[in-house]
């Protein structure tokens, strides 16, 4: 186990090597698109469809490798215990925005600014990933 | 509005804005204004598609298993976020 992890830390690594052990295909899998996830219907953006379409139609190429998939647990475990709860509960359980404020007692904007940080590092996390794909 | 003129200026603007933009949290002109960008801004899309991937990365974690979340494990992580908080 990692030195200095806490309690939480160490749950929050279990949950998140669970949630990602379940896919053991080895194959990759298809990429959901926010857009067309039942889930989602609070985007009704002119760009993000179109930007989600562009996507669909070049399914060959988008396809996620178990790596990419493997280094968000990774990089989520390692950040600040209210951004790691976030977007854990945002972006992994699929809580929505009402949703987490309500859990978490936090207002609407704190809990984007979190939620944003928290992107922000797993995006950096992925920064090999992303451009190896548009390479 | 108008995000600023300059290109780069635009384009990291947007970045700062893409999680409450993705949230609907934008009010309707600020939103305009970010379609407008996006909509001349191939860079500014090309980002915008790699938070949507960021995103559904989450949610390909979450949709395998969302039942097999322990709830003692959710509240662990809960208990971390109100020990953060309470924290100086």
């Amino acid at each position: 186990v990692i030195c200095g992890a806490s309690i939480g830390d160490v749950a929050a690594i279990i949950l998140l090597s669970a949630l990602f052990s379940t896919d053991e295909s080895g194959t990759g899998a298809r990429l959901v698109l926010p857009g067309s996830a039942s889930t989602d219907d609070r985007v009704p953006c002119t760009a993000l469809a179109r930007a989600a379409r562009a996507w669909e139609q070049q399914p060959a190429e988008r396809l996620v490798t178990t790596e990419a998939l493997d280094r968000v647990p990774q990089t989520i475990v390692r950040l600040p215990a209210q951004q790691q709860t976030v977007i854990t509960l945002r972006d992994i359980e699929g809580l929505t925005s009402g949703g987490v404020c309500d859990l978490l007692d936090l207002t609407p904007a704190s809990q984007r600014v979190l939620l944003h940080r928290a992107r922000v590092r797993v995006r950096r996390g992925l920064e090999d990933y992303f451009t190896g794909v548009d390479a | 509005v108008r995000l600023v003129r300059r290109r780069d200026v635009a384009c990291r603007e947007f970045v700062e804005m893409v999680t409450d933009y993705l949230d609907d949290a934008l009010t309707e002109r600020l939103r305009s204004a970010v379609d407008r960008h996006l909509a001349e801004c191939p860079g500014s899309t090309s980002a915008l598609e790699q938070w949507m991937v960021v995103i559904s990365l989450g949610r390909q974690l979450g949709e395998h298993d969302v039942e097999a979340v322990d709830p003692a494990v959710r509240e662990a992580l809960l208990e971390a976020f109100r020990r953060a908080r309470t924290e100086p």
